[in-house]
């Protein structure tokens, strides 16, 4: 821990009145991994963005091998030694190993590839990170590891001096972690200072050094690995408590199952997960990103090809499940991608809440004009939804509110089961409080609500019971007024048995 | 704080009811065209221009409406003219040849046209073949099977009572398919605005994966799509058949280039999930008004070729502009 080669003095950014991040300090030695935690929000993209060049510091420097630098963009920062694998793969899925590694930097003769110096930059690309991948497969027939090597390889052409790696064993099982966690102290041995951001907590001691912790934006703790154990982790990265958070009150549970899922599989992501809902009541599904939480969701709605298991709904049995038909059944899911699944952008805010209510609380041929405008209207009455008129487009519309016009379009179409995936997304604080009370007021209504949110406080305000997902297997039972974020960070991070 | 504050607002109110209206462009656009073409010929604007204009629009504008539902949800069908020549030479053949009456002939004409659509269909919603592909490819399949049916020879149908239910004139004045046009409109219009169906189509188009979790059928609405399509190709057909008293494979060539074109100029997004009949409506009366007046002024045909592509591409350039704006 000699050298210094990155160093950020109290770099602040926000966005509009969002302040994401706040007089962060961070520094980094040749060599040294770090890995940077933190809850979905606490800064740590914002972070990494401001380092590799994505966005400007409001405020505060970044110095690269004590030069002060300002970088005019990604492709400025990679050029200056800084380097980034993003989570979401990026290769160009018909491209060669090798043209993918050079990719956006192909050697050439008048506009001619020079595939031999391609070859050779990849060769040694490969080399440096210490796997063997054929140079001329293409990127699509490769396995989700080799395409994360891939991508590393392709992140070392130009010998970076910081190597920025986001969530990079998320898509990994076990052996392949090992094996990538064991790549990267190679690279850092060889003097490329790494910076790690990870949810596993596992990995963190096997690979990193040294870890940062952010929370709402500023610097928590920066210590050895060695020197704090994954509880202490675990209690800084989600904070204490705060004392306004309101916690649900203890009811009795109705006992009646509504919803039941048995042993349900699905491609490695779900492990035999089972539990039972019961009518009435909000069921809290905590765990890291990867532990599963979407894929029993919609494994249970039928979006998931493949996936085995039993879904009984009062009792019975449903089979060749599909969206529509649970719909038809009382049993509506709200998307965690909101701009992906969710909306209609082009589509009026009107036209977006009543798409799942026609054919079903709405006649089935001819439209109800007069009884549309009642659902619409009590709909944004209900759920304090902004907009300038019903028919605005909903593209153009606010994030939280898009998130509060699709749950208001399950709610139009009168659904006894609502599972509810990351609702509280992109919601601003107030219009988080409101859904709270709308989801609660639905329970006591006597309708059963799933709700999935990564955001841990939410869980004891929201939630009569949680369970805990690892590794796409149900483990835990938390009642709703016990489940505090550092009780269910804990067990969402709990290591896994060896046996498994 | 005066007495008259709220009329004020009322008319800002209907000033930007006006200026955010989607079509308003295009009505400007037809005023313009009309107000040209108007000084350029003195024949164009008389009533029984205007009425020509308006039979020559049936043909394609019928196939427009329903273009309209088939983009909107996202996909393409190129093989309408084909399908029209299909069922022209089918209903010749059937009449001429077999002796069928005219009713029956219409009636099989028509389902084996639904069969088509809902082949292309089935093919796009249970196969994923996209349409650009499987209409491509209907395109040479129904013209060539057209071909084979008359060994491309016109068929004559010697029908007074057909050809006066496809080429005749209301009170002597009105031509029948214009009224086969606007009627075509108003069913388009009302399924697209006031049925299920219609704002599925749009929910569909707009954003697939959140309609199939909607519970939307959205299978279905992908086969119903194709099928209207191919019913009002097939509609244009026997209304072109009636005028030339003829089942005839070598009709409506171009049919789809006119069809889509007066759905885009109407606004019609080809991403899918935006676009109105009224729109269309305008593009129809433009395109056909472009035609009529180019004949009119005596442009060289061939002239003609090159314009009505070029207004194809204005139209799309200005529909991207807008877009882009919309969203900045």
């Amino acid at each position: 821990m000699s050298d210094l080669v990155l160093s950020c003095k109290s770099v602040t950014k926000s966005f509009g009145p969002v302040i994401a991040l706040r007089d962060v300090d961070f520094d980094l030695h040749r060599g040294e991994v770090r890995a940077l935690l933190g809850k979905n929000g606490a800064g740590k993209s914002t972070l990494v963005n401001l380092i590799s060049g994505a966005f400007k510091p409001d405020s505060g420097s970044i110095e690269l091998d004590g030069q002060k630098v300002v970088w005019s963009g990604p492709s400025a920062a990679q050029a200056g030694g800084i380097a980034v694998v993003h989570q979401e793969f990026s290769l160009v899925p018909g491209l060669s190993v090798a043209e993918n590694i050079t990719l956006g930097r192909w050697p050439q003769n008048l506009g001619v590839i020079d595939i031999a110096r391609v070859r050779e930059i990849a060769h040694s690309s490969l080399e440096q990170l210490g796997v063997e991948i054929s140079l001329s497969a293409e990127a699509q027939s490769l396995s989700s590891a080799e395409q994360q090597l891939v991508e590393i390889a392709k992140a070392l052409v130009g010998n970076p001096r910081v190597l920025i790696l986001d969530e990079p064993t998320s898509a990994l099982d076990s052996r392949e972690v090992e094996t990538l966690l064991g790549l990267i102290r190679r690279l850092a041995s060889t003097g490329i200072s790494v910076i790690y951001v990870s949810h596993r907590m596992k990995e963190i001691p096997l690979v990193a050094d040294t870890l940062t912790i952010l929370r709402d934006g500023e610097e928590i703790s920066t210590q050895d690995v060695a020197a704090v154990s994954s509880e202490q982790v675990a209690s800084l990265i989600s904070g204490q408590p705060e004392k306004s958070a309101r916690v649900i009150a203890p009811r009795p549970r109705s006992g009646r199952v509504v919803l039941e899922a048995r042993g349900i599989s699905y491609a490695g992501r779900l492990n035999n997960a089972s539990f039972s809902l019961e009518a009435g009541e909000v069921l809290g599904l905590g765990g890291l990103l990867g532990s599963g939480r979407t894929e029993l969701l919609q494994s249970i709605v039928g979006m998931l090809r493949g996936s085995t298991g039993t879904v009984l709904l009062n009792g019975e049995e449903i089979q060749r499940r599909s969206p529509r038909k649970m719909l038809n059944l009382g049993l509506g899911y709200t998307p965690e991608d909101r701009k992906g699944w969710g909306i209609f952008p082009v589509l009026g805010l009107d036209e977006n809440i009543l798409v799942s209510a026609r054919g079903r609380v709405l006649p089935k041929f001819r439209r109800s004009l007069y009884r549309e405008r009642r659902i619409v209207a009590d709909s944004i009455g209900s759920l304090h939804i902004q907009a300038s008129s019903p028919q605005q487009e909903i593209g153009t519309i606010s994030g939280g509110n898009q998130q509060k016009a699709v749950i208001g379009r399950a709610l139009a179409a009168n659904l006894q089961i609502l599972l509810l995936d990351e609702p509280t997304r992109g919601v601003d604080l107030e219009a988080k409080a409101q859904l709270y009370d709308v989801i609660r007021g639905l329970a006591n209504e006597g309708i059963s609500i799933i709700f999935v949110s990564s955001e841990l406080e939410e869980i004891p305000e929201v939630c009569d019971r949680a369970l805990i997902l690892r590794n796409g297997h149900v483990h835990e039972e938390v009642k709703g007024w016990e489940a505090s974020p550092e009780k269910i960070l804990a067990l969402a991070m709990k290591q896994e048995d060896v046996h498994e | 704080m005066s007495n008259e504050a709220p009329g004020v607002i009322r008319g800002k109110q209907l000033w930007s009811a006006i200026r955010s209206w989607e079509s308003l462009g295009l009505m400007v656009a037809v005023v313009v065209l009309y107000a040209s073409l108007s000084v350029a010929s003195p024949l164009f604007f008389t009533l029984s221009n205007q009425l020509a204009i308006l039979q020559n629009a049936a043909f394609f504008g019928i196939v427009a409406f329903a273009m309209a539902l088939v983009i909107v949800s996202g996909e393409i069908d190129i093989s309408v003219g084909s399908q029209a020549a299909l069922s022209s030479s089918m209903l010749g053949v059937l009449i001429t040849n077999q002796g069928v009456s005219m009713p029956v002939a219409v009636v099989i004409v028509m389902a084996s046209a639904a069969l088509t659509g809902t082949f292309t269909g089935v093919m796009r919603a249970y196969f994923g073949v996209p349409t650009f592909i499987s209409t491509l490819a209907m395109y040479f399949i129904l013209r060539g099977m057209a071909q084979l049916l008359t060994r491309n020879f016109p068929f004559p149908i010697d029908r007074d009572l057909f050809f006066y239910w496809g080429s005749g004139k209301l009170f002597d004045t009105i031509p029948v398919a214009a009224i086969y046009l606007l009627l075509a409109a108003l069913v388009v219009g009302f399924i697209a605005r006031k049925t299920v169906f219609g704002r599925s189509v749009y929910a569909v188009g707009g954003n697939i994966k959140a309609a199939t979790l909607s519970g939307i059928a959205v299978r279905r609405v992908k086969i119903l799509v194709m099928l209207i399509s191919a019913l009002a190709a097939s509609i244009a057909g026997l209304l072109q058949s009636a005028q030339l008293s003829s089942g005839n494979s070598t009709i409506a060539i171009g049919l789809e280039f006119d069809a889509i074109a007066a759905t885009i100029i109407g606004g019609t997004a080809l991403t899918g999930g935006k676009g109105t009949v009224l729109g269309t409506a305008i593009g129809v009366v433009i395109i056909a008004a472009l035609l009529n007046g180019m004949v009119l002024l005596g442009v060289n045909p061939y002239a003609q070729q090159v314009v009505r592509g070029a207004i194809v591409l204005i139209a799309v350039v200005v529909n991207v502009w807008r877009s882009r704006r919309t969203l900045a």
